[in-house]
């Protein structure tokens, strides 16, 4: 990052993307940004190249043809890393934990503390998971950094996911359908840390199903049908009937 | 001549030394054929070698039945047939080869048995154990009755112990905690080759000493029988079977002589013969 | 999320709560229970049932290597999530190596390296049948344990080779140190060396991630190839030193062993909680499963059992535990 871009360049945009699956077009000429401290709501039916769009960003399913630019400057999705050092993070359904591993060896895997020759540094990692968790996600219940995530709820997994993105610094999450698996009270409860990550410097793009949980805490709408974009709007100039209406429409 | 086996396994090739060595001495060709384990294909090399005109088939009767029909079709064109290593488990009565030339398994059986039994010094309610790999083949089977024949005749009685085929060491295991476990055993009779060769440790191990014999000849069992930590153990001489069923082929043509039985493994190596045992190990022994 | 604010951690409750999520509980439960029953029954027939003997406790400590060592290889990969069906094979291939090369008058140091790399060179190609491949292991390892097993044949002649190194060499892998074995000593080091592994370094999180989840594993920058590639180089050398272990206490080697140590290796795995499906398991209970396998052998032959019902009483083991593993994955 030799000079800053200039205020209120995207995080990353993308411009006339097209993914072709052999004759069939995923997507077909979209543009797509993401900007600073904003949840954008991804919205379309099924087959309306939601998934597609994720995954792309997630650098794994690179686009057939088209432009993508971070910062301003232009860069590449071609693999899962060079995706993330553009800051980008995914939380899946099926959320990127290992169950029969504690909750602090989770928060660091991949890039583990250690002391020397490789080993752990537990305490380290315990302390940071303890204040991680405290911090960037309020989650009651979670008050032992030794439990195994299989003994975590879906609500709780999704913070700890969420709370790991956040630590690591990365700028863009993607939430692709966080809330699905969820009670009524876990899902209040992650789209409360949306909320919350928005304050502290993350932006999110939120897929869902649901238009009233999206309509809770997005900022923009972007409404995808058969691989084009339909709808790029800020949360003030639409409503949950008008997006509702755009989505049966298409 | 035709061997019902896989190429490459040394048993075989002491006995094609015996026939080869046969047909040396008595100038005649012999034609050596594996049928790597599988009757249908020994079947079709027998048949092919009346078609061919042979003089003269040896065979090891693996499966009972299996050669019943092409056995009798070479003895009804002139063929003299001779059975090695295995026989018809009902003999003559099941196959209507010749004459068997092979280690008689009861027979060794019950010599190591009496070796065994009277170096133990083995009296009335006396007990041995019988260790071996596999306690449902064949040749356990049939070696045990005749350790056992051995040891009711002085009163004694015998156990067999399976020890599988996992690894020495725990050939050794197995065999040492039956022994912690049996105080009153008096003798171990390995039944096959990888227990007769941890006997003497195990009865060290289970702090005894007491007498132990068994079968085969490995390097490590022939030099246990040097050094007398082992008794005695038999060789059931498969050069012999190669070499005898050759010669008695050849003479079958020659004078018209018919093929005998042969018990060729009633061959105890014991402390005094041991060393020349080992000086042909691997070759004809 | 609970609906209910978790009660402040007490120090009591929790370690009871993680020992009862540990996934060695229940192997250690029957572990103790089995030792009890034996110690007890020991004691109240004195003379019958001999399991205090020193012989028998002597017997006991220097069997269960054999098998802790191959399985604690063993296990680490099925963490890993992959198998390794060569493992018996490469125990009686790298002894017969190592006796072989000791025999032609090389010195004993490099034939145990001649053995140890034996074994590495066997995992290294299992490791690339799997990943260059992307045949399953079980396949892979079925294949080189076949192609072993013939080459095993053809060096040996189908006979077995002696092994008879010096005094040194010989008590310091088979020896004695007070009343316990040298190699029970060996196991101990080498089980805490593989919980140290599994559980304190960077190469155990690792190990879990591509068993465990391995998407999860690629997206946190985990080089799954390359530990998978680890995980079955160290499960043949686990088996190469477990042949050369076995093979210097017995001053033997003979071509035809090593059948069913695979089976049994895996099998002391899963009754000491190992997941066959991967990313679950502990060093603990592979070392109890062996420990299990063997004491429950010993128990059979002192009591007047026949030995080849030994076999049916470990398939009764393996599907208790297997059922116990699932009931302790369905309290989560």
């Amino acid at each position: 990052m030799s000079s800053p871009a200039p205020a209120g360049t995207p995080l990353i945009s993308l411009r006339n993307i097209v993914k072709r699956y052999g004759n069939h077009r995923a997507l077909d000429g979209l543009d797509f940004e993401i900007r600073g401290n904003e949840v954008v709501g991804l919205l379309g039916d099924n087959g309306a190249g939601k998934s597609t769009l994720i995954r792309m960003l997630s650098g794994i399913a690179p686009p057939s043809s088209g432009e993508v630019l971070s910062d301003g400057r232009p860069a590449n999705l071609g693999s899962r890393a060079e995706s993330a050092r553009l800051g980008i993070e995914t939380i899946y359904q099926d959320i990127a934990m290992i169950g029969a591993l504690s909750i602090y060896r989770n928060m660091f895997l991949g890039r583990e503390l250690t002391t020397h020759l490789g080993f752990l540094d537990r305490r380290q990692m315990r302390r940071l998971t303890v204040d991680i968790l405290r911090r960037s996600v309020e989650i009651a219940g979670i008050d032992d950094p030794d439990k195994p995530v299989s003994a975590l709820s879906g609500g709780q997994k999704q913070a700890v996911a969420i709370a790991r993105a956040v630590h690591f610094h990365k700028r863009m999450l993607l939430l692709d359908e966080p809330t699905s698996a969820l009670s009524v009270r876990e899902t209040e409860n992650v789209l409360r840390y949306i909320t919350e990550l928005r304050s502290s410097g993350v932006s999110c793009v939120f897929v869902t199903h649901n238009i009233y949980h999206a309509h809770q805490v997005c900022d923009r709408f972007v409404v995808l049908a058969r691989g084009r974009k339909v709808l790029d709007a800020p949360k003030q100039e639409t409503s949950i009937e008008a997006l509702t209406r755009l989505i049966v429409a298409h | 001549m035709v061997i019902y086996g896989t190429t490459g396994n040394p048993f075989w090739a002491k006995v094609v030394a015996g026939a080869e060595e046969a047909a040396a001495n008595l100038g005649a060709k012999v034609t050596i054929q594996f049928a790597n384990d599988d009757p249908v294909q020994q079947n079709q090399l027998v048949e092919a070698a009346i078609a061919r005109g042979t003089t003269g088939i040896g065979l090891s009767i693996n499966v009972d039945d299996a050669y019943d029909g092409i056995v009798a079709s070479a003895r009804a064109a002139g063929i003299p047939v001779v059975a090695f290593n295995v026989d018809d488990s009902q003999g003559a009565a099941g196959n209507a080869r010749q004459a068997f030339v092979g280690q008689d398994f009861r027979e060794a059986g019950y010599l190591i048995g009496q070796t065994v039994a009277s170096a133990a010094g083995l009296g009335q309610g006396d007990k041995a154990v019988c260790p071996v790999e596999h306690p449902d083949a064949v040749y356990a089977v049939e070696r045990y009755e005749g350790v056992a024949r051995a040891l009711a005749e002085v009163g004694a009685e015998c156990e067999v112990l399976g020890t599988g085929g996992v690894s020495l060491e725990d050939t050794l295991t197995k065999l040492t905690q039956y022994l912690v476990g049996h105080a009153g055993v008096k003798a171990v009779v390995g039944l096959g080759g990888m227990p007769t060769e941890m006997a003497p440790k195990a009865i060290a191990d289970a702090g005894l000493s007491i007498p132990n014999g068994g079968f085969d000849l490995s390097e490590v069992i022939i030099r246990n029988v040097m050094d007398g930590q082992t008794l005695a153990t038999v060789d059931q001489q498969p050069f012999y079977q190669g070499y005898m069923t050759v010669t008695q082929l050849y003479y079958a043509n020659k004078y018209g002589l018919t093929p005998a039985s042969i018990n060729t493994g009633a061959a105890l190596v014991e402390k005094g013969n041991a060393e020349q045992v080992l000086a042909l190990s691997g070759t004809v022994r | 999320m609970t609906d209910t604010v978790a009660p402040a951690p007490n120090a009591a409750t929790s370690a009871l709560r993680a020992l009862r999520r540990h996934p060695s509980v229940n192997v250690l439960v029957v572990f103790v229970l089995l030792q009890a029953c034996c110690i007890a029954a020991s004691l109240l027939l004195q003379g019958e049932f001999r399991y205090l003997s020193e012989p028998n406790i002597q017997t006991l400590l220097r069997a269960i290597p054999q098998l802790g060592i191959i399985a604690l290889g063993v296990g680490l990969l099925m963490v890993a999530g992959e198998f390794d069906l060569s493992v018996g094979a490469v125990f009686t291939f790298s002894a017969l190596i190592m006796a072989d090369v000791f025999n032609l008058g090389v010195p004993l140091p490099l034939a145990v390296l001649a053995a140890l790399a034996a074994g590495a060179v066997v995992g290294v190609l299992n490791g690339m049948l799997v990943l260059r491949f992307g045949i399953t292991s079980f396949i892979a390892t079925l294949g080189t344990m076949m192609v072993l097993r013939g080459v095993i044949l053809f060096i040996s002649n189908a006979q077995s080779s002696s092994f008879r190194p010096d005094a040194l060499f010989q008590a310091l892998l088979t020896g004695q140190l007070g009343i316990v074995p040298a190699q029970f000593l060996w196991l101990v080091a080498l089980t805490i060396g593989a919980y140290l592994l599994l559980e304190r370094h960077r190469f155990g999180n690792h190990i879990f991630a591509v068993g465990g989840n391995v998407d999860a594993a690629n997206a946190v920058g985990v080089r799954v190839g390359r530990v998978k590639l680890a995980a079955f180089v160290l499960s043949s050398v686990m088996a190469a030193l477990a042949g050369i272990f076995s093979t210097t206490r017995v001053n033997s080697v003979s071509p035809i062993q090593g059948q069913g140590l695979e089976l049994q290796a895996i099998a002391a795995c899963v009754i000491g909680g190992v997941a066959l499906s991967g990313g679950r398991g502990s060093v603990l209970g592979i070392f109890l499963g062996a420990a299990l396998i063997y004491t429950v052998q010993d128990v059979l032959l002192l009591t007047a059992a026949p030995g080849y019902y030994l076999d049916a009483f470990v398939g009764f083991i393996i599907i208790i535990a297997a059922i116990l593993n699932l009931h302790v994955l369905g309290k989560e």
